[in-house]
């Protein structure tokens, strides 16, 4: 149940970083895109346009089938885009990914690569601050080898609440 | 090569060993952890009329700590100097007021803030000298220190992998870098999971106050508010070793990240009652949203 939306994103870039945020590059990464991936890379190495999130026109149709129209105007996908902004020692960046469905970001992650060692203590301050909402799975329905969590309890201790509980009812 | 699991209790928790081993008896390896384990709760467990820190917690004096006791004091008095108090092992007092006493009577009595550990104690290893008998609780860390050693002993007779979990705290040792899933275990459920973590070569430990719960409290209490904190549902830590990992997921508890970040190097993630989650950048896990 992820709250977020485009917009909460950009905002929250917006607020945090110092001056302006420029797009450089955003890449559809859909599984299909073999023609879309050739398409998008033959264009000049080193002034990349700003290119809103799409298909590539040649083609060929999202291979994740979605049950209800998408009509939110933004198609399914995930999509990563690197925010450039300034700091008192010049140019930094961070990136972002996007997964989008029907609209909503179902996920989101940053990556780091600063260019300047100080701009690491501010990026991790706004990622490990970004809020993220999570849910719950089923253990059956997760590949895991453990679990971590609160420590199992001795039996004694277990004892003692039964009986309290025993005591508070009476 | 022998691949071998055991499950079994000890120190008042749910244990879950194996590893692989090249050569030698896997049995007898385990014999020896056993001892181990057993010789490390005869000298820490509160809970022991025999033990170690029950005897200091009645005759002042200097007392001659064993071995291994190095490590983990210098960690705690490191972390009560940086938590300001919060993180102390004269908590022992204050859970034994409020009920988690040896019998487990889990009825409180009146609790009152502990007293500054310089009054109490002064150490010079391998010397504890106790100003006046005094109850140690080494619940934080005690735990996360015995996964590590129990790990190195496995390492010692050659184990090329070991995943050692004593109720929830893990340490994943791979000499061929292979990773272990460890699911996050969700407090109010524990049928689910919130996420998975991915660990090699390091520890993780949780906490969550659902298990150890009684009147108003939970495992931990904070001796400066003499409260149990409501605002986190679960910790869990990432770090080298399972001694840091449970002692920082105990002190997560009461004060900010940005207060240890600086003198330790570990990753974390908060799972707040209303279900959000606070995570370092690259907190190793996969969170379920």
């Amino acid at each position: 149940m992820n709250k977020t939306t485009i917009s909460a994103i950009a905002s929250v870039l917006g607020l945090l970083l110092v001056g302006a945020v420029v797009f450089v590059s955003a890449k559809p990464k859909t599984a299909n895109t073999s023609t879309a991936v050739a398409a998008t890379e033959t264009t000049d190495a080193t002034q990349e346009e700003v290119t809103p999130p799409t298909q590539a026109a040649a083609t060929t149709s999202n291979t994740t089938t979605t049950a209800a129209a998408n009509t939110s105007g933004y198609k399914d996908g995930t999509y990563s885009a690197e925010g450039m902004y300034q700091t008192p020692q010049g140019g930094e960046h961070i990136g972002v990914t996007l997964t989008l469905a029907s609209g909503v970001v179902t996920a989101a992650s940053l990556t780091q690569s600063p260019l300047i060692p100080e701009s690491r203590r501010y990026q991790d301050l706004f990622i490990s601050a970004y809020k993220q909402y999570v849910i719950g799975k089923s253990l059956d329905s997760i590949s895991l080898s453990r679990v971590s969590g609160s420590s199992l309890t001795s039996g004694g201790f277990n004892e003692a609440v039964a009986k309290i509980k025993v005591q508070a009812k009476s | 090569m022998e691949a071998r699991e055991y499950e079994f209790e000890a120190i008042g928790t749910h244990w879950h060993i194996e590893f692989e081993l090249e050569s030698g008896d896997p049995d007898a390896l385990m014999r020896d952890v056993h001892n181990r384990i057993a010789q490390f709760d005869k000298n820490y467990s509160r809970f022991r009329e025999d033990s170690l820190v029950t005897r200091m917690s009645k005759v002042a004096g200097r007392h001659l700590m064993p071995d291994d006791a190095d490590p983990m004091l210098s960690l705690y008095f490191d972390l009560y100097e940086r938590t300001g108090g919060a993180l102390t092992p004269l908590i022992g007092q204050v859970l034994i007021d409020a009920g988690y006493d040896a019998e487990y009577s889990l009825v409180p009595k009146e609790i009152s803030m502990p007293p500054k550990l310089g009054e109490v104690l002064s150490y010079e290893s391998p010397y504890l000298t106790l100003h006046t008998p005094t109850m140690l609780d080494f619940g934080a860390a005690g735990k996360g220190y015995l996964v590590d050693i129990v790990a190195k002993i496995l390492l010692e007779a050659g184990a090329v992998s070991s995943t050692v979990d004593a109720g929830g705290d893990i340490s994943v040792y791979s000499a061929n870098n292979v990773p272990v899933r460890i699911g996050l275990e969700h407090p109010l459920d524990t049928t689910q999971a919130i996420g998975v973590a991915e660990i090699v070569n390091q520890s993780i430990c949780g906490s969550a106050g659902n298990r150890r719960a009684w009147d108003r409290f939970h495992h931990i209490i904070d001796p400066r508010s003499l409260k149990s904190p409501r605002d986190i549902l679960a910790v869990w830590v990432v770090a080298d070793t399972a001694l840091l990992a449970d002692a920082l997921t105990t002190c997560l508890y009461m004060v900010p990240v940005g207060t240890l970040s600086p003198h330790y190097s570990f990753e974390y993630l908060l799972l707040r009652p209303d279900f959000s989650v606070e995570k370092s950048a690259n907190f190793p896990a996969e969170i379920f949203s």
